[in-house]
């Protein structure tokens, strides 16, 4: 008789990670499952060569089919926690309006999450930054808001001890944080779990599943081979590609009508602005501000310092040859700011080739290059206040923050999960991670995927 | 796990002295030694995707630098075109081959008796890291 456990969990980022550790604490039998492999902070890729290549999927980038967009997915032992930001911010009203609207369901709302909220955020590690912590870009951007009238704030981070009055450079942890300090689900959930006893089997890509009457089964492949694992429950929390990709490729697109639709992200445009002065936009947190609420929310689009190593620096230059070189060598006169916008959902389109392969339809509509515009508008007029005397326009964008592909909702044409974090028709088999976002909401989304998953837990643990 | 032929590499490689020539002090691609990574950076990518990379550089060795050079700025203009094959095949090469060699040269581990200095440190990027 094969073993069966009572949860698999696909998929080791904010959701699964999360769920992972919190359900091997109630005494369930729980194997989590990870494509990517397993580190630690002594072992983390050395460098940005490395890191880009081990810790991303696709090697480093993956791409829409018009090859328009960069997506930076992670595929490691704790997900994209390990290598973004962890910057940590609850929804607004205005993102709770806009998902009941959409999708029917009453809990959508600040006050019905907030238990769910408090809960992942006295679970870790939180700074908001202050005006100690700004590096010569963030007081670059600070001075020049303040001088135009725009509203700005301090971000907020998961973050223990980054050593920054030490010296320490954060932009480091893109490859994985080497203190344990980032609030990674490696950090907050995973290490303890699995000392323990918390399975995991990483290096461990799920291929497809099945979903039967009273238990599912999960088809994997290992270095070793190709392997069948069965559960009472299968929680699914591999993003919004690997998610959906998951269950196109187990054929549930005939039972799901609305599954792979609703693909939607915040695409991130790049500046930089070049100066006479050393800015050294890379030192110290190099990610502590960002634009206020007003009139950027309503605006649709948000502005953030930011800065990137010299790797990533270059791909983001227009420019090759000896003006390349000529520009890199201004790479620490240079600040950066990022234009961040919420997408429109609809037409976006995740499927698969014949293979099993992803394919990403996601073109940018006429909203989205507005806000754009509006955005990039702003900001040149902030690199002109900063005293910029060059401005630089990436010429391509990343699409940041994975969503939707599974959107959540009460209708089962319009909708893949149902109120309860269950595939419709399908109640062993559940979804909490981005999949199933029916919008972008134009905020990180790590902290609410987390807060769903609270709230699927707390059904679990009831039921 | 897949890798570029040897044709493929010496290809790659005189499209990486194309983006990045010696400046000043900076080494070409090529000089920096930054190619001893490729094989290393290209395994982790999809196995079809570096197979197709390796057919191509392959069959391009036998074209003249002027024609790798005119190639280059398809794939810089590619950025600002539509949708169609054509361009978004030149994208596809521009993020991959500039994904490389980009990669590959500012690793920060080409050091070598010819260039005694990293090029990410030539651009000044020094990174400080406290662990304890």
């Amino acid at each position: 008789m094969e073993y069966m456990h009572d949860y698999i969990i696909v998929g080791s980022g904010a959701s699964g990670g999360f769920l992972a550790g919190n359900l091997h604490k109630t005494g369930a039998d729980v194997l989590l499952i990870e494509a990517g492999k397993a580190y630690n902070k002594k072992n983390f890729p050395n460098n940005e060569m490395r890191g880009s290549a081990e810790l991303y999927w696709g090697g480093g980038f993956e791409f829409d089919s018009e090859a328009k967009t960069a997506y930076l997915r992670s595929r490691c032992l704790g997900g994209t926690t390990i290598v973004n930001q962890a910057l940590l911010d609850r929804f607004d009203e205005d993102v709770f309006d806009d998902w009941k609207s959409r999708t029917g369901i009453s809990w959508m709302n600040l006050s019905d999450l907030e238990d769910s909220y408090d809960a992942i955020e006295h679970g870790m590690k939180l700074k908001t930054f202050e005006e100690k912590d700004m590096n010569n870009n963030a007081r670059l951007f600070k001075m020049a808001c303040e001088k135009l009238g725009y509203d700005w704030k301090f971000l907020r981070r998961g973050q223990d001890d980054c050593a920054l009055e030490k010296g320490n450079d954060c932009i480091a942890c893109l490859n994985g944080c080497h203190r344990d300090s980032k609030q990674s689900t490696w950090v907050t959930s995973l290490q303890n779990a699995i000392q323990n006893g918390l399975q995991v089997q990483s290096e461990t890509e799920v291929l497809s599943v099945e979903h039967h009457a009273d238990f599912c089964k999960v088809h994997a492949i290992t270095p070793q081979g190709k392997i069948a694992l069965k559960c009472r429950k299968l929680i699914l929390a591999a993003g919004s590609f690997g998610t959906t990709q998951i269950l196109l490729r187990s054929g549930f697109d005939k039972k799901l009508p609305a599954l792979g639709k609703g693909f939607c992200q915040h695409p991130q445009f790049m500046f930089f602005g070049v100066f006479d002065d050393v800015v050294d936009g890379y030192k110290g947190a190099f990610q502590t501000l960002a634009s206020g609420k007003h009139p950027f929310r309503k605006m649709g689009f948000k502005l953030e310092v930011v800065y990137a190593p010299p790797i990533s620096a270059g791909m983001l230059l227009n420019t090759f040859g000896a003006d390349f070189q000529a520009q890199m060598l201004h790479y620490r006169n240079m600040s950066s700011i990022e234009v961040a916008v919420r997408d429109e959902p609809d037409g976006g389109r995740l499927r698969i080739n014949n293979k099993g392969r992803l394919i990403v339809e996601k073109h940018l509509t006429q909203q989205d290059k507005s806000r754009k515009a509006a955005g990039a508008e702003m900001l040149k007029q902030i690199f002109m206040a900063q005293g910029a005397k060059e401005i630089l326009e990436s010429p391509f964008f990343f699409g940041l923050h994975l969503m939707g592909g599974c959107a959540i909702g009460t209708s089962g044409n319009q909708s893949v999960v149902n109120p309860d974090f269950q595939i419709h028709d399908m109640p062993h088999i559940l979804i909490a991670d981005s999949s199933i976002f029916p919008s972008a909401p134009g905020i990180n989304p790590s902290l609410s995927v987390m807060a769903f998953s609270h709230r699927l837990f707390k059904q679990l643990n009831h039921s | 796990m897949a890798t570029l032929s040897n044709t493929a590499k010496k290809t790659l490689i005189r499209i990486g002295n194309i983006f990045i020539p010696a400046y000043n002090d900076l080494p070409s691609y090529e000089a920096s030694g930054a190619a001893k990574h490729i094989d290393e950076i290209v395994s982790y990518a999809p196995k079809a995707d570096i197979q197709s990379l390796s057919l191509l550089l392959a069959f391009l060795s036998i074209v003249p630098n002027a024609t790798l050079r005119w190639m280059v700025k398809q794939m810089r203009n590619s950025h600002f075109r539509s949708g169609n094959a054509y361009w978004t095949l030149f994208r596809q090469l521009d993020f991959g081959i500039r994904g490389i060699v980009l990669g590959t040269y500012y690793s920060g581990e080409t050091l070598s008796e010819q260039h005694p200095k990293e090029p990410s440190n030539q651009i000044g990027f020094y990174l400080t890291k406290i662990s304890e």
